[in-house]
């Protein structure tokens, strides 16, 4: 079955976890980087209730103010993807809220802030990288 | 104030890391040394994987795309870096999608790290 992406609501799911997450920081809220972690958590067990995808589909797509994009792709890694800025941003959260302030767990959102920016203003995919170059050390053998 | 600070300091550090990036792929792209089966035309080399879902999925139709329009201007090859591990090694491929554009003369004339656009790839291929 061809499966089909909107790379619009990608983009803007990317913009606003960079958005979310930095105000968080800039404000000094750890709440705001837990909504963000719990958003995305939500969004890749059940795709359809993904908040910012929602708020594209019912709020920005129909009124024109951005353009769907659909290209054949799997949704399957961006869902990944999506997976582990959770993981970052609870981890996140979870830090900040046991060490309020600390370190390390503004940093683990920090992350998640430059790896969405990186995929979003220049399309490269952090994953496709780390997979290559584990396949280059022989790390990875199953798809041989 | 401090918070807006860092922000800008990480914001600015991630441009200039930007900046050094451009610098060392033209670096990378100087280094590798011609083919030396250039046959005269531009050559868009194609690297892929089996893994690679983005190759399968946007890069490979948009590389069927300007061997359609280009037609016999440009050779287009496609690589699979585990079979030729050897040419991925050559042409400095870090990543998959990797697109590199040699010039008539065999040169290096760009190299593409990720899935790039139709566009810019005909742009790369017509400068040579």
């Amino acid at each position: 079955m061809v499966k089909k992406v909107d790379t619009t609501a990608l983009k803007f799911n990317q913009a606003s976890i960079i958005f979310f997450t930095l105000l968080g920081f800039l404000l000094n809220q750890p709440l705001l980087v837990l909504f963000v972690g719990l958003v995305l958590a939500v969004g890749t067990i059940f795709p359809g209730a993904a908040l910012f995808k929602q708020v594209y589909l019912s709020l920005l797509r129909p009124r024109g103010i951005l353009k769907p994009n659909v290209i054949t792709d799997d949704p399957a890694p961006h869902r990944f993807a999506q997976g582990v800025g959770a993981l970052f941003l609870l981890a996140s959260s979870a830090a900040l809220f046991l060490l309020p302030g600390s370190a390390a767990g503004w940093l683990l959102a920090w992350i998640v802030i430059v790896l969405a920016a990186v995929n979003l203003f220049f399309n490269f995919c952090a994953g496709c990288f780390v997979y290559y170059q584990l396949d280059r050390l022989g790390l990875i053998t199953n798809h041989r | 104030m401090e918070r807006l600070f860092i922000t800008f300091l990480v914001l600015g550090g991630l441009a200039l890391a930007w900046l050094a990036w451009q610098g060392v792929k033209s670096r990378l792209a100087a280094s590798i040394r011609p083919t030396e089966d250039a046959d005269g035309k531009p050559t868009l080399l194609y690297f892929t994987g089996e893994y690679c879902t983005a190759c399968k999925f946007q890069q490979s139709p948009i590389v069927e795309q300007i061997r359609a329009g280009l037609g016999n201007a440009v050779a287009v090859r496609q690589v699979d870096v585990s079979a030729e591990p050897e040419l991925a090694g050559r042409y400095k491929v870090l990543t998959l999608p990797t697109t590199v554009v040699l010039n008539p003369q065999g040169q290096v004339a760009a190299i593409n790290y990720g899935v790039t656009r139709q566009d810019k790839l005909e742009t790369q291929l017509m400068a040579g």
